[in-house]
């Protein structure tokens, strides 16, 4: 094989010869120059791997500016779940219910009383018409 | 360093003095991913901001199975790569040769033996040199150890193209820092200084 057919294949060599034929592993074996040439991928993917723990500096104003604006909206987010916690309490819930409730028997007792009056007086209306 | 499980717990209980703890022991981190992927000090830090906002309704669902860090990447990888398309869409191109670039011959001094460190000062220039395709793949799996099939989902490409670019970008980056030729970047802006934490 060539050294560049040999050379294509070395980006993926470095994870091991996968797909590779077997020329490749031959063609290293012997061929200084493409040995080399792996060699470099090598020290890439290692440098590469070892960036992740390198950090860049951030702007300065960068970390102030996030933990702030974060805070502010995690308190806002707490106190809006804290209070559909409330709600769904049960110490909560069933007292508001039992109110809830009491205020609709409450409503609805009052409207079939004033309709209970409206009927009367609309039959004493028809009684007195028909007396006349 | 990763986060304590209590400050997780605290932030996933809504404390905002967990999120300021959090925000304080991982912002370098997130602003690194973010920065490599993107290749510019500007964009990264918008992407930093974004995260934390995402973090912020997703912490809930961090059920420890992977280390912190490593989930960390992915949300920010994810708000990052959303970024490129953004920038994509409006800059009307979203090739692999894309993002037209400034000459900064002198950046890397090619053909001398350099110390790791330094080597990696490099790569990090040369990262920046590679089209937006290229580079995030290399930085997602190279650096971050992504596998090929997350990177192809979080890229929308196949996990066989995610492999095709590793190895062109691979390709690219290794004669950008071994061949004599200019190198060519997106933003010639690099970040203040460098630090761990």
């Amino acid at each position: 094989v060539e050294h560049r057919e040999v050379r294509e294949y070395l980006p993926a060599y470095v994870n091991g010869a996968g797909l590779a034929p077997a020329e490749v592993a031959q063609h290293l074996e012997t061929c200084d120059e493409c040995r080399a040439e792996l060699e470099s991928y090598r020290e890439l993917a290692t440098v590469l791997r070892g960036l992740a723990d390198v950090t860049l500096e951030p702007p300065p104003w960068l970390e102030g500016v996030v933990a702030r604006a974060i805070s502010e909206r995690a308190a806002r987010l707490a106190a809006v779940r804290a209070g559909r916690e409330r709600l769904t309490d049960p110490r909560v819930a069933v007292p508001a219910g039992l109110a809830v409730a009491a205020g609709v028997a409450g409503a609805l007792i009052i409207r079939g009383r004033r309709r209970q009056r409206r009927r009367s007086l609309r039959g004493r209306v028809r009684s007195a018409l028909a007396q006349a | 360093v990763d986060v304590p499980p209590s400050v997780i717990e605290a932030c996933k209980r809504g404390d905002p003095r967990a999120f300021e703890e959090l925000v304080r022991l991982t912002h370098r981190r997130v602003y690194s991913v973010a920065f490599r992927l993107l290749g510019n000090p500007d964009d990264a830090a918008d992407v930093s901001q974004e995260t934390y906002l995402k973090l912020l309704r997703a912490i809930r669902t961090f059920r420890g199975e992977a280390k912190f860090s490593t989930w960390l990447y992915r949300v920010t990888s994810s708000v990052a790569i959303s970024a490129l398309r953004k920038r994509a869409r409006r800059l009307g191109e979203l090739s692999l040769e894309a993002e037209a670039a400034e000459e900064l011959p002198s950046l890397i001094d090619p053909g001398r033996e350099v110390e790791r460190k330094e080597l990696g000062n490099q790569i990090e220039i040369a990262l920046r040199a590679l089209p937006t395709g290229y580079r995030t793949v290399v930085v997602m799996k190279d650096i971050y150890g992504f596998s090929l099939e997350e990177i192809g989902k979080h890229l929308g490409i196949t996990e066989g193209a995610a492999k095709v670019r590793l190895f062109r970008a691979r390709q690219r980056l290794k004669d950008m820092l071994h061949e004599e030729r200019p190198v060519r970047v997106g933003n010639p802006r690099r970040p203040r200084s460098r630090g761990t934490s």
